[in-house]
């Protein structure tokens, strides 16, 4: 396990992350192109929007805590999928990885499509992203030895999991994605309103 | 008395699950296929997008189901190797191996099911019209169709033959009480991981 090739895992990570990003913008883009041909063709009838009805109870905003849970949780169960790719010779990395940079990709196309500019959506994500996405890279660098398992290239059982330090990594992980959530919950909606007050 | 941590390389004990998994994996491909073709056919940009969010979820439970049958058969080695019991990874991992097939057939019978009653194709009304506000609803009329009701509720047979079949195998070689409480942890160790996973994931309910 000398020859690890951590470099190689996590620019193989970061380059299956991309290559998601692009489809979901591929995506993104294919699905203007039809809004705007449907719309010349004015064959199709609008979604029709439900009436709000007026015994609706309105919706509480979720406090800070709950919010910071929450992505909190979300985050975690993503890094524990990238990390199952070590019993599953790294697919589950690879399908979960590819999953999550095309759901971003998607994301960041429908902000542009929708006239969100590129200054804004950089300091919105960016922020808690290069935290959150490096944990995520090093999750799946070590999900991805998961097919180096698989294919028996070490003798020794025990060797190889004690090479890959996971108390180190879960610890790494649960540090990295605290402070990803909580810049996510109390600095970002800080941005957002600085940004609709200047624009 | 053999213990499960032998000094065989773990290539050794792997090559029996690479046919059950690889017919499963072909199975769920042609079921994927043949739902998201038949369902999705109508030409529409939504049913584009429907079908590669259809072929990317299956490529994820493909990938998913190999690490949790992985799992299982470790979860089995431990609790065998902790009771003391006559037994190797060898053993589990053919114990895995052959009651996969159940699994497997399960998936190629869903198939059959498919082709016998394909379900009828989705139209854009289904999808932007009324079903818009329903949406939760879409699954509940998916099961209203032949094919998949059956393949609902063959789930748990397939399921329960896994298992069984699962003790049976290891019970050839151990006691049927280790075999039981083996198989038992293998599973106990499955649900905690996807059902707290999924916990995790859907976080915000839960959370006062």
């Amino acid at each position: 396990m000398k020859r690890f090739g951590w470099a190689f895992a996590f620019a193989l990570a970061a380059t299956i992350w991309a290559a998601g990003m692009v489809a979901g913008a591929v995506v993104a883009q294919g699905a203007k192109d039809w809004t705007e041909e449907s719309a010349e063709q004015a064959s199709r009838p609008a979604p029709r929007d439900e009436p709000r009805r007026a015994d609706a109870a309105p919706q509480a905003e979720p406090s800070n805590r709950v919010v910071f849970l929450f992505i909190l949780g979300r985050n975690a169960a993503v890094y524990l999928w990238l990390l199952a790719g070590l019993l599953s010779a790294g697919a589950v990395t690879l399908v979960v990885l590819f999953h999550n940079g095309m759901q971003l990709g998607l994301t960041i196309s429908f902000a542009r499509q929708a006239g969100m500019p590129t200054g804004v959506l950089t300091d919105l994500l960016l922020t808690h992203g290069v935290l959150e996405l490096g944990a995520f890279f090093v999750a799946s660098a070590v999900g991805f030895q998961g097919f180096r398992l698989a294919l028996g290239w070490s003798r020794s059982r025990f060797e190889p999991l004690k090479a890959l330090r996971l108390p180190a990594v879960l610890l790494f992980g649960l540090c990295a994605l605290t402070g990803a959530a909580a810049i996510e919950t109390f600095v970002t909606p800080q941005l957002v309103r600085f940004h609709a007050g200047v624009e | 008395m053999m213990h499960v941590r032998d000094s065989r390389a773990p290539h050794e004990v792997r090559p029996g699950l690479i046919p059950a998994f690889g017919a499963w994996l072909a199975g769920l491909a042609v079921f994927t296929v043949l739902s998201a073709e038949t369902l999705f056919a109508a030409e529409d940009f939504v049913f584009l997008i429907a079908r590669t969010t259809a072929y990317v979820t299956a490529a994820l439970i493909g990938a998913v189901m190999l690490a949790l049958v992985v799992l299982f058969g470790l979860g089995c080695g431990v609790m065998l190797r902790w009771l003391d019991a006559a037994a190797n990874a060898r053993l589990v991992a053919r114990a895995v191996s052959t009651s996969l097939w159940v699994v497997t057939a399960y998936m190629w019978v869903g198939v059959l099911l498919l082709l016998a009653w394909p379900p009828a194709p989705m139209t854009v009304e289904d999808v932007l019209g009324d079903a818009l506000p329903h949406a939760e609803l879409l699954p509940t009329q998916l099961q209203g169709e032949v094919a998949f009701a059956w393949i609902t509720r063959l789930r748990y047979v397939a399921l329960a033959g896994f298992l069984a079949l699962c003790v049976w195998r290891l019970a050839r070689h151990v006691k049927w009480s280790n075999a039981v409480l083996a198989v038992g942890f293998g599973a106990a160790l499955v649900s905690a991981l996807v059902g707290g996973l999924g916990a995790l994931a859907g976080a915000l309910p839960a959370v006062p």
